[in-house]
C-alpha cells in the first residue's frame, strides 16, 4: 500500500510539476526573424525606429476566399522610442504575442543612425541580449532601413530567409558584396589596425509584367559599408568590393568581363573559380609598404566576339589581360579605401601580428599613415581551360 | 569517523576534477582573457600553483590517513591555533559554497530564464545538495561518477564543433605585451585550482591513500588541459577583443558554433553540462563544510548539521554580493588570496612542523 502511495504521489510530480516558470508557448509568441533599426526625427526631436518582420505561419499559403487575394506570411511593424532599446520594447504595445527574437537572423541597420550616432550603440545591444546570437548578419542599407523590408520575398516565404539564403548560398559565386557576422564585425570594430566593413542591402524596383500581380520590389546585396570609429563612412561600390574581397582572400568565384585589344566592348569573360592573395608586408627602416600576391584560376567563360581562343599563345596573351583587369580591381578598393582612410583591410592588424615590435612604435600614428602607404599589387592568373568548346561558333 | 563511507582514490579524482572544472569552463576564458588578451592559453602558472597545492594537500593528508585537517590541525598546533586554523577552513567552505551557488543562480537567471526569482534556483539546488550530503560520501561519488561522462562528452562535443571555426591568427602576435599580464590574469584560475584542498577533508575516506600521489597530479593535468582547451576554443573562434566583453563566454561560444549546417543551436548541452556537475558540485563542498563543523564541535552525528547549513548557505548567497558584477569582484580580486593561504602556507607550515615533531619524538 505505502509503495503504491509513493508511486501515485511521484508520477502525479511528474505531471502536474513539470510546467517551467519562465516557459513560453509557441501559441503566445512573435517570432521575429529580422528587425530593423532606424534613427528619425520625429516633431524635431531625434528618436529610434526599430521595426519587426514577424513570421505568420497560420496565413502561409492561405488566400481570402472569392476575393483571390493572399495574405501575406508575414507581419511588419515598427514603433518609436528615445533610444534603440525602448523602441524595441515599445514594440510590443502593438504586438499581441510576446516577441521572440532567439530566431532572428538579420539586423538592418539605417544609414541616417550608422552615420551620425555610430554602430556601436546597435552591436552593444545586441551582445548584451541573450536572445542575439553572434551568428546573425549585420547589414546596412542606404537611406531608411524600414523600406528594405517593404520589398517582398521572390522565392522564399519571408524576407529574412531570402536575404540569409542570398548571403549564404548565392553571394559568393559572384563575389560582388560582403557580409559579416556580428561575432566576425565586432572584433574588427574593436580592433585598433582594422576598420570594420560589413554588407549592405538595396531595394530594387521591379517592373510589372504579364497580368499577374508581381510584387514591386525586390531586395539585392550589393557592395559593402565601411565604418571608421564606429561611424559609417562611405560605401563601397560592386567593383570595389570584389576588389576588397580579393584583399582579404574571400574573393574565390566570379566573372571578370575583359576586353581584348582592338576592341572597346568587354567582349570576353574569365569566370574564376579560385583565387588566393597572400599580403607580405615590407618593413625597411622607416618605410613600411606592402606587396599583394594574388593567384587566381579558372576557365573562360564566354567569347562574344569572332576571337579564336584555341591556341597556346592567345591563352597567355588574354592571362595578361586578366592580370591587368584584377590589378585594377584591386587598386580600385585600396584607393577608395585610402580615400576613406580607413584600413578595412586590416594592414595594421598584419603589421601587428607579423612585427608586433613595430607595430607598437606606429600603432598610436596608423590612421594617419594608412592613406599615404605603398601597396603594390601581383596578380597572376591561370586559364585552365576554355570549357566545352575551343573557338567560338562562326558560319563555314 | 563520522562518515563510515569509503571510496576509491579514482572516485575521489573525478569528483575533484568535477568541482573544479564544472564552474571554471564557463567563466574561465573571461577572467583570464580580461588581462592576458591573446596570450591566454599559456598556463604554466596555474598548472605550477596547482601541482604545489597538490603535492602539499597530499602529503600532508597522508601523514594522517583517517583523520581531517579539522582533527589534526588540533594535534600539531595545539587548541587554539589549531582550532583557529580548522576554522579557516570551514569557514572557507560555506563561504566557497554560497559563491558557487550564487554563481549557479546568477547564470541560469540571466541566460535562460529570467523570469523566474534567482531564489528558485537556490533553493533546489541546496535540497538536492542536502538529500545527497545526507546520504555520505558514497552517494556523492557515485552521483558523481554517474554526471562525469555526461560533462566530459558534452563538453568534448561544443568543443569539437568549433574546432573547424578556429582562426588560429588570433593568437598572433604572441606574447606581445610580455609574461606580466599572463600571470597576472591567471591568478585567479590558479585559486581556482587550488579548490583541490577539499582533499584535506576527504582523504580518511579513501580505501587504498597512497595511490592518491600518483592520481592528485592526474587531477591537475586533467583540469589544465580542460582549461586550455577552454581557452584556445574560446579564443580561437571569438577572438580575444570580444571574449574579454563576454560574461559567459563558453555559453556564447556554443551559441555560435554549429555542426555541418545541420545541428545548430548547441547549448541547451551547455545547460545540461553546466548544472549536473555544479549540483556535484554544491554537494561536495556542502558535504566538507558539513562534516569539517561536525568534527570541529565533536559532534556524534554530521547529518544534524547539514539542513541548517544548508539554509545558512542560500541566505549568505543571497546578502553576499548585491549584484552579478560585485560576485566576479569577489571571485577575481578577494578568494583567490584567501584560498592561496589556505592551500600553500597554512598545509605548509603544519607539514613542517608535523617533520619536526616526528624527528623529535624518534629521536627521543
Amino acid at each position: 500500500m505505502k509503495k503504491i502511495i509513493v508511486f501515485v504521489i511521484i508520477i502525479s510530480y511528474i505531471s502536474l510539476g513539470s510546467g517551467c516558470w519562465s516557459r513560453r508557448e509557441v501559441e503566445s509568441l512573435a517570432i521575429v526573424s529580422a528587425y530593423t533599426i532606424d534613427k528619425v526625427t520625429v516633431d524635431g526631436q531625434d528618436k529610434y525606429r526599430t521595426s519587426a518582420l514577424v513570421f505568420k505561419p497560420s496565413a502561409s499559403g492561405q488566400s481570402i476566399q472569392g476575393s483571390g487575394q493572399t495574405i501575406e506570411p508575414y507581419w511588419i511593424f515598427s514603433a518609436v522610442g528615445d533610444n534603440i532599446f525602448d523602441s524595441g520594447r515599445n514594440l510590443s504595445a502593438r504586438s499581441p504575442r510576446f516577441m521572440f527574437s532567439a530566431h532572428s537572423d538579420l539586423i538592418i541597420v539605417g544609414e541616417r543612425l550608422a552615420r551620425e550616432d555610430g554602430i556601436n550603440k546597435v552591436i552593444d545591444l545586441i551582445l548584451r541580449h541573450k536572445d542575439f546570437r553572434l551568428r546573425n548578419y549585420i547589414l546596412i542599407t542606404k537611406g531608411e532601413a524600414l523600406k528594405i523590408l517593404e520589398a517582398s520575398p521572390e522565392l522564399e516565404t519571408i524576407l529574412a530567409q531570402e536575404i540569409t539564403n542570398i548571403i549564404e548560398n548565392s553571394s559568393k559565386n559572384i563575389s560582388k558584396s560582403y557580409t559579416v557576422n556580428i561575432q566576425k564585425f565586432t572584433n574588427t570594430l574593436m580592433s585598433l589596425g582594422q576598420d570594420a566593413v560589413t554588407g549592405k542591402v538595396e531595394a530594387c524596383t521591379l517592373s510589372k509584367f504579364g497580368t499577374q500581380k508581381q510584387p514591386n520590389k525586390s531586395i539585392r546585396l550589393t557592395g559593402a559599408a565601411v565604418f571608421k570609429d564606429f561611424k559609417l563612412a562611405g560605401w563601397l561600390s560592386d567593383t570595389e568590393t570584389k576588389g576588397f574581397l580579393y584583399l582579404i582572400n574571400k574573393a574565390k568565384m566570379g566573372v571578370i568581363p575583359l576586353s581584348l585589344p582592338g576592341s572597346n566592348k568587354q567582349n570576353l569573360s574569365f569566370s574564376m573559380r579560385n583565387a588566393n592573395t597572400k599580403i607580405i608586408p615590407i618593413i625597411n627602416d622607416n618605410e613600411i609598404s606592402f606587396i599583394v600576391d594574388v593567384k587566381a584560376e579558372g576557365n573562360i567563360g564566354d567569347v562574344e566576339d569572332n576571337i579564336s581562343v584555341a591556341e597556346p599563345e592567345q591563352i597567355i596573351e588574354i592571362e595578361k589581360i586578366a592580370n591587368k583587369k584584377i590589378t585594377n580591381i584591386i587598386r580600385s578598393a585600396v584607393q577608395k579605401s585610402q580615400e576613406l582612410e580607413a584600413d578595412i583591410v586590416g594592414f595594421g592588424e598584419i603589421i601587428h601580428r607579423r612585427n608586433p615590435k613595430v607595430w607598437k612604435e606606429i600603432s598610436a600614428d596608423w590612421k594617419n599613415l594608412y592613406p599615404y602607404l605603398d601597396i603594390n599589387i601581383n596578380v597572376e592568373t591561370e586559364i585552365h581551360g576554355t570549357g566545352m568548346i575551343s573557338d567560338p561558333i562562326d558560319i563555314e | 569517523m563520522l562518515d563510515k563511507g569509503k571510496i576509491t582514490s579514482i572516485q575521489l579524482a573525478l569528483l575533484i576534477i568535477t568541482v573544479i572544472a564544472s564552474t571554471s569552463v564557463l567563466f574561465l576564458p573571461s577572467v583570464i582573457v580580461q588581462e592576458a588578451g591573446r596570450d591566454s592559453w599559456i598556463f604554466i602558472f596555474p598548472l605550477a600553483f596547482g601541482l604545489a597545492a597538490a603535492y602539499l594537500c597530499v602529503s600532508l593528508g597522508l601523514c594522517f590517513e583517517d583523520k581531517s585537517i579539522i582533527v589534526y590541525a588540533n594535534e600539531i598546533m595545539g587548541k587554539y591555533i589549531g582550532s583557529f586554523i580548522a576554522a579557516l577552513y570551514i569557514f572557507f567552505f560555506i563561504w566557497l559554497n554560497t559563491l558557487v551557488v550564487r554563481q549557479f543562480s546568477i547564470f541560469i537567471n540571466t541566460a535562460f530564464m529570467p523570469e523566474t526569482p534567482e531564489l528558485t534556483f537556490k533553493i533546489i539546488i541546496i535540497l538536492l545538495a542536502a538529500y545527497a550530503v545526507k546520504n555520505g560520501i558514497e552517494v556523492i561519488t557515485r552521483s558523481n561518477q554517474f554526471m562525469f561522462p555526461i560533462f566530459v562528452i558534452f563538453y568534448s562535443l561544443i568543443i569539437f564543433f568549433s574546432l573547424s571555426e578556429i582562426d588560429f591568427t588570433n593568437f598572433l602576435p604572441v606574447l606581445e605585451n610580455g609574461i606580466k599580464p599572463v600571470i597576472k590574469g591567471s591568478i585567479a584560475p590558479a585559486s581556482w585550482i587550488a579548490e583541490i584542498i577539499l582533499l584535506l577533508v576527504l582523504i580518511p575516506n579513501i580505501n587504498q591513500p597512497s595511490e592518491l600521489k600518483k592520481n592528485s597530479v592526474y587531477i591537475i593535468v586533467v583540469i589544465v588541459i580542460i582549461f586550455v582547451s577552454d581557452i584556445i576554443v574560446t579564443v580561437g573562434v571569438l577572438g580575444a577583443n570580444l571574449t574579454s566583453h563576454l560574461v559567459f563566454p563558453f555559453l556564447s561560444l556554443s551559441r555560435y558554433s554549429r555542426a555541418t549546417m545541420v545541428l545548430e543551436r548547441i547549448e541547451t548541452l551547455v545547460m545540461l553540462l553546466w548544472v549536473a556537475p555544479v549540483m556535484v558540485k554544491v554537494t561536495a563542498i556542502h558535504y566538507c563544510a558539513s562534516i569539517s563543523c561536525a568534527q570541529f564541535f565533536n559532534l556524534s552525528d554530521y547529518k544534524s548539521l547539514v539542513m541548517p547549513l544548508g539554509i545558512l548557505t542560500i541566505v549568505w548567497s543571497i546578502i553576499l554580493a548585491d549584484n552579478s558584477r560585485e560576485l566576479v569582484f569577489i571571485i577575481d580580486k578577494i578568494m583567490p588570496y584567501y584560498i592561496f593561504i589556505l592551500a600553500l602556507p597554512i598545509p605548509a607550515l603544519l607539514l613542517i612542523i608535523h617533520k619536526i615533531k616526528q624527528k623529535r619524538s624518534s629521536k627521543a
